[in-house]
């Protein structure tokens, strides 16, 4: 079949119209992508936060065994901590599910290219930060207690250690969350630009 | 969403411009269940991106756009899953069509299409529903000279395809 057939073949076929889209079947399709959408963002979020849940419950439990300040006051931290860390996910993901998509193919694939890549750094950033904050708040407790010591300094080699680790585990996860995604994104863009 | 939002003037763009849908979602997407995913995410994105639509760009690459970009960007992040609503109208391919395709040779085709890379697809498509080399290279933000030049590539390429699927 040569190309001339092939192009006549297609023009065959797309003069064959499809049955006309009612009013009331172009509702539903929006409707139910939209609440698929929202339900997909909503179930990705308890997940998420199904992995913090022991942190929750450690902290709350302390207030079990009495209320004084500083026990509210550190579970009240780790509650904003995960907070800050659920919000700014369902920001991120947000921001990928609603990327706008009428730029042209290079502008709608860069442009998600960089929202995932955004998603990436602000998820590894608030998941560090909570290390930094809990190893900080830890290590100024042992401090206010004991003074500089072995124990000070053992607070906060540990503070190090959780913080390097956090960064380390922290991209491996965005990878792993995102490395398909992203490099068919690459894939794509790579073929626009024709080095594909 | 509220219902009265969904205007006459949006019904009717995608009535006009159904054909091109279905086509889309037949190039990109393998079964009917696939196509009839592809199809309700390209309706809805259509449908959210209305208030920006600026009605001085032709409908026809601001549909192209819209559509490539779903097809291309959202249906293989999405994980498989059972449609929720049973969709007549995203029929796999139109009522009349077996009387049209009674030799096979128009799946045969789409066969070979969807051999062809994302990006390649989409600029054969658009090439071949009659946009100018301006329109695609609005559609796809690469040059005139770049679609012209890829154009004959990828013909090539089909053609060798086409007789490879066979």
């Amino acid at each position: 079949m040569d190309i001339e057939s092939i192009e006549r073949r297609w023009r065959q076929e797309a003069g064959v119209r499809p049955a006309p889209l009612e009013e009331g079947p172009v509702l539903q399709m929006i409707e139910t992508r939209a609440a698929e959408l929202r339900r997909s963002l909503r179930g990705r979020l308890r997940r998420e936060a199904g992995y913090y849940l022991p942190m929750i419950a450690v902290s709350l439990a302390t207030l079990l065994s009495g209320f004084t300040m500083g026990r509210v006051g550190a579970a009240c931290a780790v509650l904003v901590l995960l907070g800050g860390v659920i919000v700014t996910l369902w920001r991120a993901e947000r921001r990928i599910a609603e990327a706008p998509l009428d730029g042209s193919v290079e502008e709608a694939l860069t442009r998600l290219l960089s929202e995932l890549d955004a998603a990436g750094r602000a998820y590894v950033a608030v998941y560090v930060g909570l290390f930094v904050v809990a190893g900080a708040s830890l290590t100024g407790a042992v401090w206010w207690r004991d003074g500089v010591g072995p124990l000070f300094a053992g607070a906060l080699a540990g503070t190090v250690l959780a913080v390097v680790w956090s960064r380390r585990s922290g991209r491996r996860y965005v990878e792993r969350m995102f490395r398909r995604h992203r490099t068919e994104l690459v894939d794509c863009l790579r073929q626009i630009e024709g080095q594909a | 969403m509220d219902r009265a939002r969904l205007d006459v003037d949006f019904l009717r763009l995608l009535n006009e411009h159904r054909g091109a849908l279905h086509r889309v979602c037949r190039t990109y997407a393998d079964g009917p269940d696939d196509r009839e995913e592809l199809l309700q995410e390209i309706v809805y994105q259509l449908w959210r991106a209305l208030p920006s639509y600026r009605r001085e760009a032709a409908p026809i690459t601001w549909i192209y756009r819209i559509a490539l970009n779903t097809a291309i960007t959202a249906l293989r992040r999405r994980s498989r899953r059972p449609l929720l609503v049973s969709l007549e109208v995203a029929a796999e391919v139109p009522a009349s069509a077996p009387e049209v395709d009674r030799s096979g040779q128009g799946e045969l085709l789409y066969r070979a299409i969807r051999r062809l890379g994302e990006v390649e697809r989409a600029l054969l498509m658009c090439h071949l529903d009659g946009l100018s080399y301006r329109q695609i290279g609005t559609v796809l933000g690469i040059s005139e000279t770049n679609v012209g030049a890829r154009l004959s590539r990828i013909r090539a390429k089909l053609q060798e395809l086409v007789v490879e699927t066979k």
